[in-house]
């Protein structure tokens, strides 16, 4: 195919990675770009599109990674995405990145994409674990039944990249016939007559005819789309009906039919070209013996609460002194920048704007670096050893009662952190609903940047239950957690199942620099997309607490101050209708912790007096309807920015930010007058 | 195969009436059953889910309930020890058909096989049963046990067992991602384990470890090999 091929110079070209999850298609992508990568987004989708350059003698390929898929259908965004790559034909040849010890499977891949028409080499990587399993591949012969050629590597060590760059190079105008698969007299009778009213239609022939008479066959939603914008819905109706009608007369489905076929196809191809040990030869697998350990009826749950505590106090434990070494760094510069500026004669306005706003913006926004990085290399641990999978198949059966999947149960983990890596860490979940879902509520999770609010409330006004009032509120988000997937379960995803068929590749070590990437990945994804949003925001806050020119930061008379008096009245059903309430609770978009800084402000407490300033002001009740706000309310602006650069949508930002806010008021409400009928803590 | 799987009473009666209506209606549902057992829905549907448990019955969300193969046999056997009781209580004893009815539906179940064959021996001797009456198709015949096909539903697989696809009965996405993962028409598969919730459960295809639900593996009609 690849009709679309662009005039490229001689010496460069494009080249496209394919292939199942756990193939070794990431590792293979590292070896061939190394560093050279660049983190985007496919168009319209939050799925991750990674390209890359690598270069070989005088050649220089741009590498795209497509997503890992197991089939080309159209029922997640990955294969749709896959799918719209290949058929739009921009590239010289795909590498398609095959798993050696698991063909039958990945082959399954392969042959789909043979049939559509795509130019491809046959990467047979993860040799040393085939050779390990005594598994024998015949190449030639392999590359004769399947008509494209093929190479052995393993990405892991290195082994084979430069013969698999030499046969890219000299395969780049590969141009095969597209494999053709015997479905049987029924189905190819109705694919010849499909393929002759497409032609009479004039559906474009950029795309293999018999491909999308086969996709049209087996009822693909996409093929069916595409039918019906090429050739209009009428015709694409007659198409339809001719197909319904001789399903009807046959025996089966022929969506399985064809599967089946295929499947007939691979075993034949696989009895002449590979040999295998039989089943009771087949040396003893580590994995197995290391699931029977770590899955294990007793001590599954154990071990997974402890890899989950262990990522926690790696995560926190060593990034907080981090964090405390990021924020005292600011925080001189800040104070020594704000001096010179002052002695060279700028206003302290334009002097604070630099070191309070510009200054203090970059800090807020390189804070989360130490978390980031730390929670993103534990994760990366995880998943490239194969525990990862394991987690969410022990915590799946809790997690599924939620309407959610097993690997929903990290993020949530790390929100009790920080909300930010807690939205990142969704990345590691395939389907959009289970991760918009996971993203939407996370921020429920009370992260510990909410727990110095608690703690000064509770030591002021509840000194005897002081623990308890913290504990409740911990537990409060999590119930409201529970409700709320409950909720958006049913309203947002109405009718979608959540399924758990999963793959549990086999355990295996992770390597150092595909962790490290990994890792980078993140870290750089997190400052180019949220770091910005936070930015802009710390300076807006700032500038409106210094406006209009002359008033005292943060005072009763500044922009903030005005606005915290505007809707003061809100809160004042929740037992909190002062202007200084309001006004804390906008700084605390900032970030949660702020609150407690703010309040001393407003207040004009000193160190200690705030605890005063609270007794004065606040009931218990009134305190624990405020405490209820702050952990339900709308989150921190770095975890909107998280948000946004996550869903890659302003939509699902605007609906958490706004939903959190209503759920806290409501909540708060009901709490301050409940316990005012029933007079408790007035 | 009846002989490996014992039903209580209420389950037999279950199996017996969704048999009946399938025989009147051609089909079965949650309300017909509660109606004709004369109980709630909400106990037929507590009992349902143990039927499907023992791969006897079929149901698809909201759908129509089907027997499986095993299930018409059990639910046959049921409706014939009722027969054979009813024939033995009236011809042989002379008691009145109505009370050797209500007699029969209370003693099928606790009928041994034993029992139960010499009954029908007996009812032969007597001529009072026909060479193709249902119950030849019961008297203990171990060899035919053994050849009868052992289907059922994946999810009802124990540990450690293997099994060849028959049939992926769900729709849509999921019957999809599972084709495409694998498992179609004569893919063999081993049930490794089970999570420590005892869901999900991990079985080996195709060379490969998957994780699947039980709801999941419900749908999944299998052979055993």
């Amino acid at each position: 195919m690849a009709l679309n091929k662009r005039e490229r110079k001689n010496t460069e070209l494009k080249v496209a990675l394919a292939g199942n999850p756990n193939s070794g298609k990431t590792t293979m992508f590292n070896e061939l770009t190394g560093s050279r990568q660049h983190v985007g987004n496919w168009p319209g989708v939050t799925v991750e599109k990674k390209t890359g350059r690598a270069f070989y003698q005088d050649y220089s390929l741009e590498v795209i990674d497509l997503p890992g898929t197991y089939s080309l259908g159209a029922y997640s965004e990955d294969e749709v995405v896959a799918r719209d790559f290949l058929t739009a034909g921009d590239y010289d040849v795909v590498l398609n990145i095959i798993n050696s010890a698991n063909l039958d499977r990945n082959l399954y891949f392969t042959v789909q994409l043979l049939e559509m028409g795509v130019d491809l080499i046959a990467v047979l990587n993860m040799a040393d674990e085939a050779e390990k399993k005594g598994i024998k591949i015949d190449k030639n012969k392999l590359s004769q039944l399947l008509g494209t050629p093929v190479v052995e590597t393993v990405a892991s060590r290195g082994r084979g990249i430069d013969n698999l760059l030499e046969q890219t190079v000299q395969n780049r105008d590969l141009s095969e016939a597209s494999l053709k698969i015997n479905y049987g007299s029924d189905i190819e009778d109705l694919i010849s007559e499909v393929v002759e009213m497409l032609k009479q239609y004039d559906f474009s022939q950029q795309i293999n005819q018999r491909w999308a008479a086969v996709k049209l066959i087996e009822h693909d939603p996409e093929a069916v789309k595409l039918l019906e914008r090429e050739v209009g819905a009428s015709k694409a109706k007659k198409i339809k009906s001719l197909i319904a009608e001789r399903e009807l007369k046959a025996e089966d489905d022929f969506d399985n039919v064809i599967i089946d076929k295929k499947y007939e196809f691979i075993n034949k191809v696989i009895a002449e070209s590979v040999q295998r040990p039989t089943a009771d030869e087949e040396p003893e697998n580590v994995s197995d013996k290391i699931d029977a350990v770590v899955t294990n009826k007793y001590l599954g749950i154990p071990i997974f609460m402890a890899v989950m505590w262990a990522i926690f106090k790696f995560t926190f434990t060593l990034g907080d002194p981090l964090i405390g070494y990021i924020e005292t760094f600011f925080e001189i510069a800040g104070g020594w920048i704000g001096t010179q500026l002052l002695e060279i004669g700028v206003s302290p306005l334009i002097s604070s704007f630099i070191t309070d706003g510009i200054i203090g913006g970059v800090g807020s926004v390189l804070v989360f670096i130490p978390n980031i990085f730390l929670l993103f290399l534990a994760i990366g641990v995880l998943e490239d050893s194969g525990y990862m999978s394991r987690a969410a198949y022990v915590m799946d059966k809790v997690m599924s009662k939620l309407g959610l999947h097993g690997k929903s149960f990290i993020p949530m983990i790390v929100g009790f952190g920080c909300n930010v890596p807690g939205v990142m860490a969704t990345r590691t979940l395939d389907s959009k609903r289970d991760r918009i879902i996971s993203i939407l509520i996370n921020p429920l999770m009370s992260c510990s940047a909410r727990l110095p609010v608690y703690v000064v409330f509770a030591g002021a006004l509840f000194s005897s239950h002081a623990s308890t009032v913290v504990f409740s509120l911990y537990l409060m988000g999590i119930v409201m957690a529970v409700i709320m997937a409950g909720i958006f379960n049913k309203i947002l995803f109405k009718g979608e199942r959540s399924h758990f068929v999963m793959e549990l590749p086999p355990y295996r070590f992770p390597t150092l620099k595909g962790v490290i990437i990994h890792m980078w990945e993140k870290v750089g994804a997190f400052l180019k997309k949220a770091g910005t949003i936070i930015f802009s925001v710390v300076v807006l806050i700032w500038v409106l607490a210094n406006l209009p020119l002359g008033v005292e930061y943060a005072s009763a008379e500044s922009f903030i101050g005005q606005f915290g008096q505007l809707v003061a009245p809100i809160f004042a059903p929740l037992g909190f209708g002062s202007w200084q309430a309001a006004a804390s609770l906008v700084f605390g978009i900032l970030a949660k912790e702020v609150v407690v800084g703010t309040l001393g402000v407003v207040y004009a407490a000193g160190e200690g007096g705030l605890r005063t300033a609270l007794l004065a002001n606040f009931t218990p009740l009134a305190a624990y309807s405020f405490l209820t706000m702050v952990l339900l309310y709308t989150p921190c602006i770095a975890t909107l920015g998280a948000i946004k650069s996550e869903t890659q949508s302003w939509k699902w930002t605007l609906i958490t930010a706004s939903y959190l806010f209503v759920l806290a008021w409501i909540t708060a409400f009901v709490i301050y007058q409940g316990g005012m009928l029933l007079g408790i803590g007035v | 195969m009846e002989a490996k799987i014992t039903l209580s009473e209420s389950m037999e009666d279950y199996l017996e009436a969704i048999f009946n209506l399938i025989k009147e209606n051609g089909s079965a549902r949650v309300t017909d059953i509660a109606n004709s057992l004369g109980i709630a829905a909400s106990s037929v549907n507590q009992g349902l889910k143990k039927l499907n448990e023992q791969g006897l019955i079929k149901q698809q969300k909201y759908g129509p309930i089907k027997l499986t193969q095993s299930g018409v046999q059990a639910a046959e056997k049921v409706n014939c020890k009722h027969q054979i009781l009813y024939l033995f209580l009236h011809k042989t004893l002379g008691v009145e058909p109505e009370t050797a009815d209500q007699d029969a539906c209370s003693i099928e179940h606790v009928l041994s096989q034993q029992s139960f064959e010499k009954m029908v021996d007996y009812l032969i001797e007597n001529n009072y049963i026909e060479e193709q009456n249902c119950a030849f198709k019961f008297m203990e015949n171990e060899e035919e046990e053994k050849m009868a096909a052992k289907e059922f539903m994946l999810d009802s697989m124990s540990v450690g067992s293997k099994a060849e696809v028959l049939k992926i009965e769900s729709k849509g996405r999921l019957k999809r991602k599972l084709m495409d993962m694998g498992l179609n028409r004569g893919a063999r598969v081993e049930v490794k384990g089970k999570a420590p919730m005892g869901d999900p459960i991990e079985i080996k295809v195709r060379g490969y470890s998957l994780s699947l639900r039980q709801d999941e593996a419900a749908e999944i009609l299998v052979k055993e090999v």
